[in-house]
């Protein structure tokens, strides 16, 4: 443990070596006995706490009951205090502990002296306190990324300088172009160019004969853009010199150009334009060829801070689009209205972002062979092509357990009810997360009152179909903390998203919510007045922050799947960490009472 | 109850003496601060307290409950001798270590200037005090007027009055084991004073 190595993490990283020298000089470390108090509610806070070991819990000032959040190695306190002139809550000492105190002047004159650092605090108190505010506006975030191609750009037609003005105009009439590219050879300038705006000023203001050469009023030299750069790059060039048309090069080679109206479409339509080419693709091998694309774009949009459930909202329906079409390439016409293909699992709930197993399943209409099993496993190699890898369960379409007809499907309803093993459990949690992709979606409708019909017959079914949710230990000790194992890992799916996902899907079975993600059963549950708003929200600030943390660790590579390592999170990521697990851990009870289970 | 009156009278004495003799002294002399005290590790050539020469200083200053590893002062200090190579493993430092290192007399100036009255906290105080008298003997006639708190002493009351049927081991690692106290800093002369001063804020 370094206690001055604090100083070079956020917020402190971005002062100045004098200030960090400053910082060391007046930080004193002194030990805090369990239940003593280190700041009352109301005070002037003395000096901002950095808690070196221990941990310290920070609660209303008069319902003891309500805790706002527990501090542990690394965290501080309390910079809202600091900056508002006086302490809200009160904070108390839980295990014996060593405190690092920056007196509050120094603290506040390193605010007024350093923006960054101010910034910074500001940034993380309003994390803090709106987690969910990610960016608001996606499709920005999303423009930024892209790169300029070629089918951006619009041919370029180029002609002679010594073109008359006439010729021109008849030019751009006939090929529906507003711009030419003007060659004007033999002088230096290589190209100009020439819009309908110019011609119209020369003709009309300037009077030009008709017969004059369009090479007189071309502008040059040309303006251009590298092939492959920014779309982003193209916006900001066109802004500062104030024009309206780029041509593009690869090299020497003149590739087209590009307007303004187009790029800003572009802007808004990015996503679009990939849905585009899935739905417009007429073979099997063009939408392989795009499938590597979404998650390409899903890992971009993330890393540059789009909202989660933006991002899961967006890939998902991608993926989407994209089963649909390879159901509709691959299976025979005649099946198309008369099977339903599902997608089960995270993917039914559309809460993934990074492609997992293959999860799914087919309704065959009653009364018609099922398809062959050649057309059945060509499907799954046909996924498995595209970048969805086998099943580890074999829920797969070509696996005869999961291709049913309506009456068999019935049948298994009835099946998982009767025998309430951990097999079935886990089967009907799949199925109740199962939504229609592709084909005759009113067979799924009929599975879903089914299924709802079943459990309006058998409510008490519930109690023990929620009770894998519960199975799993939350990684918190008595006092918060985070159990950190001998690993420093920690298996986020079971610790957290797990409970959260089954435990909500059980409510929403219970209430008979057709809704399929995490968010909207949420939010109907809601409505309904099933939970109360403010556990919802709750709920749902946890769910998307466990999830963004996972995806956080899947993207850089330092977690593969759910082991999320607990070292790499920092200070302000294992608070928030900390406060999802302990949302969980409410859950946990709020279900173990509602489905009234013991223990 | 006499020694402390014995006591006070030869600090009297030392002190009107010495304020006539050194004037640059004078803050050595003058009131005790209150709630104040200097957490202090010495490393030396030897663990022989008449011959051994100092190496390196370090002094934590400790306000009230709080203890600031940032205003600690640390010295080196060059030995008049060459060093032994047999005891560097005691002491970690090596002749290179000490190419910048103060003058003794220099070091001492610094160090008594940084101290003021405060008293002196550490483990097996004792050996530092004795060390830093004879330099003070040495280099300005008059003996280290500070009073002194050994960790050990106030580790074993605490022990005697909550487990008294436990022979405590008052080794300095088994001290700072006992009481969970975290290492902060590497096996240094700083590193150990800060050690002492989180151990004697922990039993307060």
């Amino acid at each position: 443990m370094n206690y001055q190595a604090r100083f070079q993490q956020p917020p402190f990283d971005v002062l100045t070596e004098e200030q960090r020298l400053q910082l060391i000089k007046a930080a004193s470390l002194s030990w805090y006995k369990p239940g003593e108090k280190l700041l009352k509610a109301g005070s002037e806070a003395q000096s901002l706490m950095i808690v070196q070991k221990g941990v310290i819990e920070e609660r209303h000032y008069k319902d003891k009951q309500k805790i706002y959040a527990h501090y542990a190695e690394d965290d501080l306190f309390d910079v809202r205090g600091l900056v508002d002139g006086k302490v809200r809550h009160e904070y108390i000492c839980l295990e014996e502990s060593l405190v690092q105190e920056v007196p509050a002047g120094l603290f506040l004159r390193f605010c007024e002296d350093n923006k960054a650092f101010r910034e910074g605090l500001q940034a993380d108190l309003s994390e803090k306190y709106h987690r969910l505010h990610e960016d608001s506006r996606p499709e920005i975030a999303d423009f930024l990324l892209s790169r300029i191609e070629r089918n951006h750009c619009r041919p370029a037609k180029t002609v002679s300088g010594h073109l008359s003005l006439a010729e021109s105009v008849r030019i751009l009439e006939d090929e529906h172009l507003d711009a030419l590219l003007v060659d004007l050879a033999p002088s230096e300038s290589g190209l100009g160019i020439v819009t309908r705006t110019d011609l119209l000023r020369a003709l009309a203001i300037h009077q030009k004969p008709l017969s004059c050469e369009v090479g007189s009023i071309a502008i040059a030299p040309l303006i251009s853009i590298e092939l492959g750069d920014y779309l982003f790059n193209a916006l900001l060039i066109m802004t500062q010199r104030r024009i309206e048309r780029l041509t593009v090069f690869q090299g020497d080679e003149l590739v087209g150009m590009m307007d303004l109206t187009q790029i800003l479409s572009l802007a808004s339509n990015h996503s679009h334009l990939l849905a585009m080419r899935i739905v417009r693709a007429n073979t099997v091998d063009e939408l392989i060829d795009l499938s590597p694309e979404i998650d390409k774009q899903a890992r971009s949009l993330f890393s540059n801070g789009v909202r989660t459930g933006f991002v899961m909202q967006l890939v998902s329906t991608l993926n989407d689009q994209l089963l649909k079409r390879l159901f509709e390439l691959h299976f025979p016409t005649e099946y198309q209205d008369r099977i339903c293909l599902l997608s089960l699992g995270s993917e039914g709930r559309g809460e993934q972002v990074l492609k997992t197993d293959q999860d799914n399943a087919l309704i065959i209409s009653d009364g018609i062979p099922k398809p062959d099993a050649h057309i059945l496993e060509g499907f799954t190699k046909l996924l498995l092509a595209c970048g969805w890898p086998r099943c580890k369960g074999n829920v797969m379409v070509s696996n005869p357990h999961w291709v049913q007809t309506q009456s068999e499907w019935q049948k298994r309803i009835v099946h998982w009810m009767d025998n309430s093993n951990p097999e079935n459990m886990m089967e009907m949690a799949m199925m109740a997360d199962a939504r229609a992709v592709a084909g005759n979606e009113q067979l799924m409708d009929e599975f879903q009152d089914n299924l709802n019909v079943a459990i309006g017959k058998r409510e008490s079914f519930l109690s023990t179909f929620v009770a894998p949710a519960l199975q799993f230990d939350t990684r918190l000790t008595f006092f918060g903390r985070i159990k950190e194992g001998r690993d420093h890992k920690m298996d986020v799916k079971k610790a957290g998203i797990f409970p959260l996902v089954h435990g909500i899907r059980s409510l929403s079975l219970e209430q008979r919510i057709n809704a399929r993600s995490t968010m909207d059963r949420l939010a109907a549950l809601k409505k309904s007045g099933k939970l109360e708003a403010d556990r919802a929200s709750k709920l749902e600030e946890a769910f998307l922050v466990l999830n963004r943390l996972r995806l956080e660790q899947q993207i850089d590579e330092s977690c593969d799947g759910n082991e999320l390592d607990l070292d790499a999170l920092d200070y302000r990521r294992r608070d928030m960490l900390r406060h999802c697990l302990h949302t969980v851990k409410k859950f946990h009870q709020y279900l173990r009472h509602h489905f009234h289970i013991d223990g | 109850m006499e020694t402390a009156i014995t006591e006070k009278l030869r600090y009297s004495w030392l002190n009107f003496q010495n304020r006539r003799q050194y004037a640059d002294f004078q803050r050595l002399f003058g009131p005790v601060p209150e709630d104040e005290l200097i957490s202090l590790d010495l490393e030396t050539s030897s663990l022989d307290p008449d011959t051994n020469e100092i190496l390196e200083i370090a002094a934590i200053p400790v306000q009230g409950r709080k203890v600031f590893p940032g205003k600690a002062l640390v010295l080196r200090v060059q030995p008049e001798k060459e060093l032994n190579p047999d005891s560097v493993p005691v002491h970690q430092i090596r002749g290179k270590d000490l190419e910048n290192a103060l003058q003794p007399k220099d070091a001492l100036e610094q160090l008594l200037s940084f101290i003021g009255r405060r008293p002196l906290v550490g483990y097996n105080i004792r050996f530092d005090q004795k060390i830093l008298s004879r330099y003070c003997q040495t280099y300005f006639g008059f003996k280290l007027p500070n009073a002194i708190r050994e960790l050990s002493h106030r580790y074993y009351r605490k022990k005697l009055h909550s487990q008294p049927e436990h022979i405590t081991d008052l080794r300095f690692e088994k001290i700072c084991e006992d009481l969970d106290i975290p290492v902060l800093e590497r096996h240094t002369a700083k590193g150990d004073a800060l050690t002492v001063a989180l151990a004697w804020l922990k039993m307060m």
